[in-house]
């Protein structure tokens, strides 16, 4: 039994423990203190990824380890880490100290490292429930707040039935293959169509994608903003490395290629169109985040491992950018009385021309305009789908892009070309959300400039 | 020698980044008159050093950017790119010079020019898709925050409108991009976005089509021709001067040359069955927008219709087929662009003065301000293609090549020329004579006026020199590009 394979693991799992007796003995008195060790525990675990010889398995096959699913590992540490480092100032501001925050994120991470590295579908229920229940926990958690409340419950709802539907799911594919474990079938019949189904809804819903979106936009608007930035990106990551690995099996079934393309293009036209609607800016990134879920959907229709290259440096840099602007907005949430209003947000520019600058910045990547890192994702999964045949769902694509950079571009001119009403004291990002801001920033630029460090690392 | 192209490129954006970081208006200034300054002396010293008699490109660097994709950092010129670099370089000093009296957030404004200064240097030096894409882009986000944030009333509108637009162009430029490289793997087992590498390529003629139309569609926003010309007049009403300018003479050629450098030789089958197309819609362009001209009383929106009159001669001559009228159109990017700047200037200090630019308020100004009324004559009449001036030459090249295929289309574009006289001559008189139209109020009022500054003065004297150089002594700027017009050309 080979125990490095599950090394960061081990080390996320001691860092939970230590985080928890902290609390357990200081209480809220260690909060700040806590959230430091909890962002340095999966830096650590970052580091322990290169003591990791791949590929291999362990544990009765449960665990393997390869290239492509140690990047995934080591983008999801990076994020949880500057996530965890940015949050303390902004639920003190919010007079909402959980001594539990810091550790929730990281069993989460600890459940979405464990998807990552796993063949098995017991075994990924497993993890992903891990997850779940911790951001199910982690979006209520502010205090005295009813709507936080109410999105906790709305996803929990949620995300119980996508947590039915996979256990469905798994059990049809059990019935049909004989296995757990996610290997090639060529054959077709009606019980292995229905776990395809049930699969793609249940993790449809996780990746809010068109009929399962309902939920983004009121947890956005509810959740902490910390909170939205992690529950955005990282399990939306892990979650585009399991369908890179579905779609290997699913996509020889013929209905694989409808299905998949009619959710993408309705979640992003829907999106699109929906988030014109939109008065809050949290809403307007629910419906971004529903759209970008079309965008990629569209990557996953065929098995091509261009396409799903281009997939995963889209998601990875992404990510980054969510995490990026949800930060500042976590920074400008800390003033009182600040809504997400867009009428927030107008004359941004004039109080803080930096963090105007950066969101605007994050904006822009959004829009796909180079050199941001997103643009060289959707030129890749252009490419892709041109090189498959696909080229009506490629214009579908520049369509959409089209129409979305006109909410983006909304809140630009709210920031940068009207004049404020509300006079709201000056925004300060505290040195955790600076790190946060600073890092997602660079990752943007950097990889735009320089994609090939990580399109060299997503090998097969 | 090697890197004085890839210097000329990036120097701009490092001084915006110093312009960001040192944040001191003088400092700002001087830096950016400077970096304009040097930029412009080693486009020269490259164009003085360019083989007049080598087809292939000159002073190209390349190197491996994102092997994966087949990208590289792949910059050469050839004598079109040469003569509209040193155009970029040139207007971009005028406009800095201009704007020296800027108030309102002067380093923002300069750091905004000096990136959008980086993208157009890029967009004509670029021999990579992928590259050339990236600048083509990184132009949006300064403009947008030129028109929005130093613009006048509408400028929201503005802004929205131009970045749309292009937005859309772009888009359909990359769909184009993306279906020509993928042939381009698909034929030879390589993925590659490199230019040369596609131009030895010969694609199939529905390709030729379908990428011909793509990038068409990119290419005609941006020109603007009829009928996506809408966002121009908005976006240069609204503009601040040094801004209107940079557009006219600069961002307006990029589509141009787009045609000439990608769809020309790339598609050269598609170029020759749809010319009609682009011949119908530049007529329109030409015959139509001056109209539109002259009914206008809002004199930067007159000149803006004007722009598009003229931008339609070249995509004429661009697609005559012939080698004089490609020169004359390559020619007259040049001509125009130095043409059009001197009449937004003159507009903008009008503005400047008497804070308007509708017709009605103007009048009799050439007695008050008298040195302004002759750069302006000078100015409209290198537009209107006035022999001895930079308009002239490739007007006259446009019409004499395009005759020889086509001699009724020709002499339809030749009405646009009759035209363009009398919607600038219309309103020269408006603003500068018909004194006893103008109230007693105004009169008194404009005995105040002042008359042009020094750096009005140096850039006025700046486009006029290089007006007269280019229409007295055309033949090292003809000459220049002959061989990029036979290589376009297949000869």
């Amino acid at each position: 039994m080979d125990f490095t394979l599950i090394l960061p693991e081990i080390i996320l799992f001691i860092g939970i423990l230590l985080i928890f007796f902290l609390d357990l003995f200081f209480e809220e008195k260690s909060f700040k203190f806590n959230v430091f060790i909890g962002g340095l525990v999966p830096i650590a675990a970052l580091i322990s990824l290169f003591f990791i010889n791949y590929p291999s398995t362990t544990l009765y096959n449960m665990v393997y380890v390869d290239g492509l699913n140690l990047l995934g590992k080591g983008v999801i540490y990076i994020i949880s880490s500057i996530v965890i480092f940015s949050l303390y100032d902004y639920f003190e501001k919010k007079r909402s100290v959980f001594g539990e925050i810091p550790y929730l994120v990281l069993t989460s991470t600890l459940g979405l490292s464990l998807l990552l590295s796993s063949n098995n579908l017991g075994m990924i229920f497993m993890s992903l429930e891990l997850s779940s229940i911790s951001i199910y926990i982690l979006v209520g958690m502010l205090k005295k707040d009813y709507l936080s409340k109410e999105g906790a419950f709305k996803y929990l709802i949620m995300g119980s039935l996508a947590t039915a539907t996979f256990a469905i799911g798994t059990a049809f594919y059990y019935a049909s293959t004989g296995t757990m474990f996610i290997k090639e079938y060529m054959q077709e019949n009606s019980l292995f169509m229905l776990s395809m189904f049930f699969l793609l809804s249940a993790l449809a819903l996780k990746i809010s994608a068109f009929p399962f979106h309902m939920w983004t936009p009121d947890v956005y608007e509810s959740a902490p903003t910390p909170i939205v930035s992690y529950l955005a990106t990282v399990p939306k990551i892990v979650l585009y490395f399991l369908l890179a690995k579905l779609v290997f099996i699913f996509s020889y079934t013929k209905a694989w290629l409808v299905l998949v393309s009619v959710i993408a293009l309705a979640s992003m036209f829907y999106a699109n169109f929906a988030a014109y609607a939109q008065t809050s800016f949290q809403r307007i990134w629910g419906y971004s985040s529903i759209a970008h879920a079309g965008y990629f959907l569209l990557a996953l229709t065929v098995a091509k491992k261009e396409l799903i290259n281009a997939l995963l440096f889209y998601v990875i840099v992404y990510s980054f950018a969510t995490v990026g602007a949800f930060t500042i907005m976590a920074a400008l949430e800390k003033r009182q009385g600040f809504t997400h209003h867009l009428l927030d947000y107008r004359g941004l520019y004039k109080d803080n021309p930096g963090m105007a600058a950066l969101l605007a910045l994050f904006l822009f990547a959004f829009i796909g305009i180079p050199p941001m890192a997103l643009f060289v994702g959707k030129l890749g999964i252009l490419m892709g789908l041109v090189q498959s045949n696909l080229t009506p769902l490629a214009i579908a694509f520049v369509i959409a892009s089209i129409i979305s950079a006109g909410y983006y571009l909304k809140v630009i001119v709210y920031m940068f070309l009207e004049e404020g009403e509300r006079k709201f004291t000056p925004a300060k990002a505290s040195a955790g959300e600076s790190i946060a801001i600073l890092v997602s920033a660079l990752a943007v630029i950097l990889l735009g400039i320089f994609p090939n460090i990580v399109l060299s690392l997503l090998k097969w | 020698m090697e890197h004085l192209l890839s210097a000329a490129i990036f120097m701009p954006l490092l001084s915006a980044l110093l312009v960001g970081i040192v944040r001191n208006e003088k400092f700002t200034k001087l830096i950016s008159i400077a970096t304009a300054l040097v930029v412009f002396i080693i486009t020269l010293y490259l164009f003085l050093n360019f083989d007049w008699n080598i087809k292939d490109f000159q002073f190209v660097s390349k190197y491996t950017w994102i092997p994966q994709l087949g990208i590289s950092y792949h910059i050469g010129v050839d004598g079109m790119a040469l003569s509209l670099l040193l155009l970029t370089s040139f207007m971009f000093l005028v406009a800095f010079i201009w704007s020296l009296k800027i108030e309102d957030r002067p380093n923002l404004y300069y750091a905004l020019f000096l990136g959008l200064f980086t993208a157009c240097m890029g967009v004509f030096s670029a021999l990579d898709f992928f590259l050339f894409y990236l600048f083509w882009e990184g132009m949006l986000i300064p403009m947008y925050f030129i028109i929005g944030l130093w613009g006048h009333d509408r400028k929201v509108y503005a802004a929205n409108k131009f970045f749309v637009y292009t937005f859309f162009g772009s888009l359909f430029l990359l769909l184009g991009v993306a279906s020509i490289v993928v042939y381009g793997y698909l034929v030879s087992g390589q993925i590659s976005f490199d230019y040369m590498f596609h131009k030895n390529l010969s694609y199939p003629f529905w390709l030729q089509t379908l990428a011909f139309f793509l990038f068409g569609i990119g290419f005609a926003v941006k020109i603007p021709m009829w009928p996506v010309h809408t966002w121009l007049p908005d976006a240069h009403v609204e503009a601040p001067t040094a801004g209107s300018v940079i557009l006219a003479a600069v961002l307006l050629k990029m589509g141009t040359y787009g045609f000439v450098r990608y769809s020309l030789p790339l598609f050269p089958e598609a170029s020759k069955e749809y010319v009609y197309i682009i011949f119908v819609l530049s007529l329109i362009a030409i015959i139509y927008t001056a109209m539109m001209a002259i009914a206008q009383t809002h004199i930067k929106r007159l000149i803006a219709y004007s722009s598009i009159s003229h931008m339609g001669l070249v995509t004429l001559g661009t697609f005559a087929s012939n080698p004089d009228a490609l020169n004359g159109a390559i020619f007259m990017m040049v001509g125009h662009g130095i043409s059009s700047a001197a009449l937004f200037m003159a507009a903008g200090f009008i503005y400047d003065r008497i804070h308007s630019y509708h017709m009605d308020d103007l009048g009799g100004l050439a007695k008050y301000i008298p040195n302004l009324a002759v750069f302006f004559m000078i100015a409209g009449l290198t537009s209107i293609g006035f022999p001895g001036l930079a308009g002239f030459v490739g007007e006259f090249l446009i019409l004499l090549g395009t005759f020889e295929k086509f001699p009724v289309w020709a002499f339809i574009a030749g009405i646009g020329m009759i035209l363009s006289a009398a919607y600038f001559l219309y309103m020269y008189k408006k603003v500068m004579f018909e004194e006893e139209t103008i109230s007693d109020y105004r009169r008194e009022k404009w005995k105040k006026l002042k008359d042009i500054e020094k750096h009005h003065w140096v850039s006025f004297v700046l486009v006029t020199i290089a007006s007269l150089l280019l229409g007295l002594y055309p033949f090292p700027f003809v000459k220049v590009m002959e061989q990029t017009t036979k290589y376009v050309l297949g000869g």
